[in-house]
């Protein structure tokens, strides 16, 4: 194919487009997206591809054997792309202007939309074709125009985030509820009535008790704690439960400084009425998902407190996390509820 | 009016710029006054800085003892003589009485003097005895000088320290200097040189010290500093102390300019306080600042700044802070008045602590000079804008009345007492007096610890 | 114009405007009947509202109010890091390890000196200020100086805004000290235990609050580990 073939660019439009419609779809959006990349490649293994050209069944021979299939059908040069093998893991590298995807890649960035590689997405689709095992990408900086990323065995079946099967909608495999505002907020008022001193720890124990599972299944999924620390904040967002920004982690020290915009407790709080006397900090379950999520991914406890919130005039909410003074934990035990 | 600066350092000062060209100035006094070096620098002065040739005439050294005296000042007058810029003359009075003013003329002609030294007129009296026609014969004299354009020093020999003779010179002379060497308290003397006449111009009136240095005299003219720089701008900001709680009890802090007594018994703290108004006006304010120590030596203040985890040593070489040591044996009081001025406004001070005022007391033993002395320091810094503290003895101890005297010319007075209270030693300030500044009254809590002096204002009315 | 809450459901309740900052309130109440929960409550609605907290800890090292807050899932660390919680050791004079300690506790300038030394690090914030308890600093005082502090200091402090909380326990200074510095707080809390010796009860009772309408009845508390100071009436359902 020619460097500047139309056809070639109109796949990229493609991809972008597709990528910022399935930024559009309330739930999932990455699952859905990397469902149509290896849809499209399944099409073209379908009628290109012979097992027969195999010399092994080594991921990187697979993965070799099919940039070459490609290239036989002049889409690209083989010869542009290293693989190497890490472990369990299949390096890829490419220099940014060789890659067929760039202008989806960059104009993806550039439009802050989901990054997702479509090379690497490809590849795990004639990964799971040759081997029947699924494999999970992720994207490392690239740096000097050179583009890495990475392909691993994914620790269990891939399980999509959110479904429908009918009446039953199931997120992460597991029957969940669209809840409107309204009901929500009816909700937290029948607490406060009944027990309104309750009513923050409701909250952010609810919030800390559901993060830690969904924290524990990422982990599995991701095991980069940084990478797997933003997929959950972007579930968060997915969720709607508030446009979250990770502004500063350290996995070191083991502290994180997040922002939430528009949070939903405090559009609840805005046209449902205030849940306090006073305004004040009101994202507890916020700030209980994300103490449960960096506890797993930090391995410690970790506290983490609402130190501005939206609802009281700020621009956004910001939460502080920190571990928990080690000296206490020894005295005391855990002090945090574990399931 | 044509004036000629004698170039004696300080000196012209006292006439506002110099004699009056013409003129003839007695240089009178005990001997060993210093008047011969008087009238020698007056001359080398005139050759070599304003190139004016002169003449020295005299009738009781020889020459050589001249040459030898001016060298001990780094002045080689043969070398001037070979120049033709000088002449000495040696005669005898007999010599001089006699019309023979053509002898000194013909001298004076051949360097085209400007200038005359005639040691000692006090000879005339020897040769004359009868006072009219002495007193002619001066007169005569002097206007021969006059005639040939010279201005005139003329030494005169006193007898005595205490009688005062207004002999008949004084009333032809132009102008009168009267030198003396005075015994002190102590073991101290000192020189002062007064200003009895000036002829057709004005002069500072009092007595003034002087010093016979390496490089000649310096007269030490006390009242004027306090006339110079009157027109630097006051600031009406209040200066911070740098020590917590003062400022509250001061309503914000120390007037500008204020020199302020810091009174109190050993060990109360007035040095460390001291210390950290330098040291927090140079860190907190990059303000500079002169500590001024007659007691201990920088090494001592050095060490006791430590103690607080103060570097005045780096502070010192930051050009923050200059401490300046002078032992009371050395210390002369206008000449430590005048150069403190001095180094004040070279250096930009604008904090000043002198520790202690003890060493003026010791000096002074008249009430009338302590207060004119304090009150030249105390205007000389108030017009350089320096905030001072006085470190001063504790106020009953000092003898008879004098502090007193003192805290009248000062603008405030902190007083730092010791006191014992259900057996423990606590340490109390009262500010006793602030012009112009409405303080709190009253004794209050004052702690010394690792940080320095902190003062706890008392709490109610 | 920001209203204050003691974060205690039963007692804010009582209290509809809340307080306004720059109100001074009186704790008085009987050793162990739950004064310093109360101050606890009172920081924790602190922190939930922005506020500053500014703890001066007379009875106990500091680290005891922190323990205690942080079982009460309060990120004590966070909020002192952003200086949002400070505390003030006037328990362990000499060898203190906290920022902010009292060197010596028998004079009240040197406490006042510190104090208005944090609460100038505070300029342009909402602050919260608990002694716990102040009746320790005043002991074996001469009341003359007693009344000058106290005078001298609630003035600044309701100048300055600041919501103050101060703790006395009884019996512990004259009832004629308790009673004269009574009358400048806005508001004064008792705290007390009731009933026999094998079955004492918790009570508090609001003594007064100023330009403010209130029931005086008592009110039985207890202690949760979990929700802190819950008045008996919130176990039920109110409207």
């Amino acid at each position: 194919m020619k460097e500047n073939d139309i056809s070639r660019i109109i796949i990229n439009y493609m991809y972008l487009s597709m990528c910022r419609t399935m930024n559009q779809v309330p739930f999932s959006g990455r699952h859905w997206l990397e469902q149509f990349v290896t849809g499209v490649a399944q099409y073209f293994i379908n009628e290109y591809w012979d097992d027969l050209m195999l010399q092994s069944k080594k991921p990187l021979d697979i993965c070799r054997a099919y940039l070459n299939t490609l290239e036989r059908v002049d889409f690209l040069n083989a010869g542009d792309y290293r693989l190497e093998e890490s472990g369990e893991n299949l390096l890829l590298s490419v220099k940014r202007d060789k890659c067929v995807y760039r202008e989806y890649c960059l104009r993806a960035r550039e439009e802050g939309l989901p990054t997702f590689c479509v090379r690497l997405g490809t590849l795990q689709a004639i990964l799971h074709h040759v081997l029947g095992e699924n494999f999970s990408e992720s994207l490392e900086k690239e740096e000097e125009g050179v583009c890495r990323g990475k392909l691993f065995p994914a620790a269990g079946p891939k399980e999509e985030i959110v479904t429908r099967e009918g009446h039953v909608l199931k997120i992460a495999g597991r029957r969940a509820v669209l809840l409107p505002q309204e009901t929500y907020a009816s909700l937290l008022v029948s607490v406060r009535e009944h027990a309104p001193h309750a009513l923050k720890h409701v909250l952010y124990d609810a919030g800390y008790q559901s993060g830690l599972s969904l924290a524990h299944k990422s982990r599995a999924l991701y095991p980069d704690p940084e990478e797997c620390l933003q997929l959950l904040l972007e579930e968060i967002k997915n969720q709607g439960l508030g446009n979250v920004e990770l502004v500063s982690v350290s996995l070191t020290r083991a502290r994180a400084r997040i922002r939430c915009y528009e949070s939903f407790q405090v559009a609840v709080a805005n046209e449902c009425g205030y849940l306090y006397r006073t305004p004040q900090v009101i994202c507890d379950l916020l700030r209980g998902f994300f103490a449960a999520y960096l506890s797993v991914l930090f391995e410690k406890e970790i506290i983490c407190e609402e130190m501005i919130c939206q609802s009281m005039g700020a621009d956004y909410c910001e939460f502080l996390a920190l571990p928990l003074p080690k000296k206490l934990l020894d005295r005391r035990g855990t002090p945090w509820p574990k399931k | 009016m044509n004036k000629m600066p004698t170039g004696i350092n300080g000196f012209d000062e006292l006439v506002y710029g110099g004699i009056i060209r013409g003129n003839s100035v007695l240089v009178e006094g005990v001997p060993g006054a210093g008047k011969t070096t008087f009238g020698i620098e007056f001359v080398y002065r005139g050759i070599t800085q304003f190139d004016e040739p002169g003449v020295i005439v005299t009738c009781e050294e020889l020459p050589e003892s001249i040459y030898r005296d001016a060298f001990n000042f780094g002045w080689d007058l043969r070398a001037f003589e070979q120049a033709n810029k000088l002449r000495i003359l040696c005669t005898s009075p007999e010599a001089l009485e006699d019309a023979e003013v053509n002898l000194i003329e013909e001298v004076v002609r051949e360097v085209g003097a400007r200038r005359i030294l005639v040691d000692s007129i006090s000879h005339f009296k020897s040769v004359i005895n009868d006072p009219l026609s002495l007193r002619r014969s001066v007169y005569g004299f002097c206007n021969g000088l006059r005639r040939l354009g010279l201005t005139s020093f003329l030494v005169k020999e006193r007898e005595s320290e205490e009688k005062r003779e207004y002999a008949f010179e004084e009333y032809v002379v132009d102008a009168v200097i009267r030198l003396e060497n005075k015994e002190r308290p102590g073991l101290h003397r000192h020189r002062v040189l007064e200003i009895s006449k000036t002829r057709g111009q004005e002069h500072i009136p009092g007595k003034h010290t002087f010093r016979i240095t390496d490089e000649g005299i310096r007269v030490f003219a006390l009242r004027g500093i306090t006339d110079v720089n009157s027109e630097i701008s006051q600031e009406n900001k209040l200066l911070h102390t740098g020590v917590p709680g003062l400022d509250d009890l001061l309503r914000g802090g120390l007037p500008r300019g204020a020199s302020v007594a810091v009174a109190g018994g050993s060990g109360t703290g007035k040095t460390v306080l001291g210390l950290q108004y330098l040291v927090k006006g140079a860190m907190d304010y990059g303000e500079r600042g002169i500590f001024l120590s007659f007691e201990e030596t920088p090494q001592q203040l050095f060490a006791n700044a430590r103690q607080f985890s103060w570097d005045l040593y780096a502070l010192q070489e930051q050009g923050l802070i200059k401490v300046v040591y002078m032992p009371l044996s050395r210390m002369e009081i206008d000449e430590t008045i005048i150069g403190l001025g001095e180094q004040v406004k070279s250096f930009g001070a604008r904090r000043l602590v002198l520790d202690s005022i003890y060493a003026f007391l010791s000096r002074i033993d008249n009430a009338a000079v302590l207060h004119e002395k304090f009150y030249c320091l105390v205007t000389c810094l108030n017009r350089l804008n320096c905030t001072t503290l006085l470190i001063s003895p504790a106020w009953d101890t000092a003898a008879g009345g004098r502090l007193e005297l003192i805290h009248s010319v000062v603008q405030g007075t902190m007083l730092l007492k010791s006191i014992l209270s259900q057996n423990r030693r606590v340490r109390q300030l009262e500010l006793y007096k602030m012009r112009g500044v409405n303080h709190v009254m009253g004794n209050h809590l004052l702690e010394i610890n690792a940080s320095g002096v902190q003062v706890f204002p008392r709490l109610g009315g | 114009m920001h209203r204050a809450y003691f974060g205690v459901e039963g007692l804010d309740r009582n209290i509809e405007q809340g307080l306004s900052y720059g109100s001074q309130i009186m704790v008085e109440g009987d050793s162990g009947v739950g004064k310093t929960v109360l101050a606890g409550e009172f920081i924790k609605e602190g922190l939930r509202c922005g506020d500053t907290c500014v703890y001066v800890a007379c009875d106990e090292p500091p680290a005891a109010m922190r323990e205690h807050l942080l079982s009460f899932k309060v990120g004590t660390p966070v909020y002192e890091e952003t200086g949002r919680l400070v505390f003030i050791d006037a328990y362990e004079e000499d060898g203190s390890a906290e920022k902010y300690a009292l060197s010596d506790l028998r004079n009240l300038e040197k406490y006042f000196a510190l104090e208005t030394e944090v609460l100038r690090g505070c300029i342009g914030r909402r602050v919260r200020l608990v002694v716990d308890s102040l009746s320790t600093l005043l002991t074996n005082l001469d009341i003359t100086d007693v009344l000058d502090f106290h005078r001298a200091r609630i003035k600044q402090l309701r100048k300055k805004g600041i919501l103050t909380m101060d703790i006395f326990v009884s019996e512990v200074l004259e009832p004629r000290i308790i009673t004269i510095t009574g009358h400048l707080y806005n508001f004064i809390l008792k705290m007390n235990f009731s009933g026999s010796r094998y079955n004492s009860v918790r009570l508090m009772q609001i003594g007064k609050v100023k330009s403010q309408q209130f029931v005086s009845s008592s009110h039985m508390f207890t202690i949760s580990p979990v929700y802190g100071i819950l008045v008996s009436a919130d176990m039920g359902v109110y409207q």
